[in-house]
C-alpha cells in the first residue's frame, strides 16, 4: 500500500467518525471519535454567534473537572499553568467558564482539530488531583488502626531512643503486637518513601530485626525507581489502605504467632 | 477493586441525605452545583454531588458517590443529561439520550476505563429534578426526594 493510500485511508476513517446533529437553528452537536476514560465523548457544539460559526463546549468541560476538583483550585498552580498554556497555544477562550473558539473563513477542519486537543489537555489536569488523597490518609489509617488494635499497643512517630534521640530515622507507628514489635510506614508520595527507604537501612545496619510493614496511599502514584530502593527492604507493602482494611491486621497478627 | 456484589449492596444500602442538594445549588462558572451530605447506617462515606449547566439545561449530572475507608472518591451511579455522546466500549454501542452510568467490575477491571463507565440510556427523567428523584429511588434513600411543587414537562417511570 502507498504512503498516499495510507495517508488517504487515515483520511476517510477519520473523517468518518465526524458527524453534525442539528439542534435547532444554526446549532449542531459535533460528534468525534474522542472520549473521557468513561464513555462519554468530549462535548463540542458547533452554533452560529453573531453570524460567525464558533465551536464551544458550552462549559461541559469544567462542570465534569469539578466532579473531582474545586474549581477555585485551577486558578493557581500548575494546574492554571496547563489551562492557560493550552487556551494560548490551541487559540480557544475561556468566558464565565464555557470554552470556546471562533472558526476563522472556512477552516473548520483545523478550528475543529486545535479545539479538541485543547480540551483534552484542559481535562487532565484532573490527573493532579490525586495530592488529595495524601490529604486524608493520614487520618484514615489512624483511624483504622485504632479499630484494628488498642492505641496501647502501638506509638506514632517512634525513633530509637539509644541510637537515635534526634529522630532522624523515624518510623510512622511502632505496633507491638503480641510482645512483637513491627515497624509500619504509611507513605503517600515519593518523598515519604526515600525517608523509609533510608530509615529502614539504617535499622539493617543497627540489625533491629524488626519487621517492616507499608501502606500505600495509592501504590500506583509512586515513582517506579524509588518503589524498587523501598522493596528491597521492607517486608511486606499493601497498595492502598481501601480494600485492605481486614488484611493488614491479620497480616499483621499473623507475625506475632 | 469493587466487586459488583460490593457495588450492588452499597446502593442498597439504607442512606439518608443529610441536606437537600437542590436548595444549595450554588453557581460555579457556567454550573450550578451543590454537594450533600449523605447518613448511612453503616457509618460508610456517601455523597450526592449535582451539577447543572447554565448553558444548556439537558447538561446535567447528579451522582452517588463513595470513599472507601482511606481511597478516593468512587462514582458508583451518575444520572447524566442529554448533552453528549456515549460509547459503551466493551458493547461497542453508542447513543446520544439521558442516560445512567452505572460502576461495573467488568469496567473497573478494564484499563483506561473509568468505574462507571457503563451507561444505558433511559427515558425515566427529562430534567436535573427527575434525575435526582430517580437516584433517591434506585439506591436505597428510600423514595422520592423532596418535592419541590414542579410538575415534569414529561411523565417519569411511575406516573
Amino acid at each position: 500500500m502507498s504512503v498516499e493510500a495510507i495517508a488517504d485511508a487515515f483520511r476517510r476513517s477519520v473523517g468518518a467518525q465526524v458527524e453534525l446533529h442539528a439542534e435547532g437553528h444554526h446549532r449542531y452537536q459535533v460528534l468525534t471519535p474522542f472520549r473521557y476514560n468513561d464513555g462519554d465523548h468530549l462535548g463540542v457544539v458547533l452554533k452560529q454567534v453573531a453570524g460567525r460559526w464558533q465551536l464551544t463546549d458550552e462549559g461541559s468541560t469544567l462542570m465534569r473537572l469539578s466532579y473531582d476538583l474545586d474549581l477555585a483550585d485551577l486558578q493557581k498552580g500548575t494546574r492554571a499553568v496547563i489551562i492557560d498554556g493550552a487556551l494560548d497555544e490551541y487559540g480557544l477562550t475561556a468566558e464565565d467558564g464555557v470554552l470556546s473558539t471562533t472558526v476563522e473563513g472556512d477552516d473548520f477542519g483545523n478550528a475543529l482539530y486545535s479545539f479538541i486537543q485543547g480540551l483534552q489537555r484542559i481535562s487532565a489536569v484532573k490527573l493532579l488531583s490525586r495530592e488529595r488523597v495524601a490529604s486524608t490518609f493520614g487520618d484514615d489509617f489512624r483511624a483504622a488502626l485504632a479499630d484494628w488494635f488498642d492505641p496501647s499497643q502501638w506509638e506514632e512517630r517512634w525513633h530509637d531512643p539509644e541510637r537515635d534521640a534526634d529522630g532522624r530515622y523515624a518510623v510512622d507507628y511502632r505496633l507491638l503486637v503480641g510482645s512483637r514489635p513491627v515497624f509500619l510506614f504509611t507513605l503517600g508520595n515519593d518523598t515519604q518513601a526515600r525517608d523509609a527507604t533510608i530509615a529502614l537501612h539504617q535499622f539493617e545496619r543497627w540489625h533491629l530485626g524488626v519487621p517492616s510493614v507499608v501502606v500505600f496511599a495509592d501504590q500506583a502514584t509512586i515513582a517506579r525507581p524509588v518503589l524498587a530502593r523501598l522493596s528491597d527492604v521492607c517486608d511486606k507493602q499493601f497498595s492502598s489502605l481501601g480494600g485492605n482494611e481486614d488484611r493488614i491486621p491479620e497480616y499483621l497478627r499473623r507475625l506475632a504467632a | 477493586m469493587l466487586t459488583d456484589e460490593q457495588i450492588a449492596a452499597l446502593l442498597a444500602e439504607p442512606k439518608r441525605v443529610v441536606t437537600d442538594p437542590l436548595s444549595s445549588l450554588r453557581r460555579k462558572g457556567a454550573h450550578l452545583e451543590a454537594t450533600a451530605k449523605v447518613a448511612a447506617d453503616s457509618n460508610a462515606d456517601f455523597r450526592v454531588v449535582v451539577r447543572v449547566s447554565t448553558v444548556n439545561p439537558h447538561n446535567f449530572s447528579v451522582i452517588l458517590m463513595h470513599r472507601p475507608r482511606g481511597g478516593v472518591w468512587l462514582r458508583l451511579r451518575r444520572y447524566n443529561g442529554r448533552s453528549h455522546f456515549h460509547t459503551n466500549r466493551l458493547e461497542g454501542n453508542r447513543f446520544y439520550a439521558y442516560h445512567i452510568h452505572t460502576a461495573t467490575e467488568r469496567y473497573a477491571a478494564t484499563g483506561g476505563a473509568d468505574l462507571e463507565s457503563y451507561a444505558e440510556a433511559t427515558d425515566r427523567y427529562a430534567d436535573y429534578r427527575g434525575a435526582y428523584r430517580c437516584l433517591l429511588r434506585d439506591c436505597g434513600f428510600g423514595g422520592p426526594g423532596p418535592d419541590d411543587g414542579q410538575l415534569s414537562l414529561f411523565p417519569e417511570e411511575d406516573e
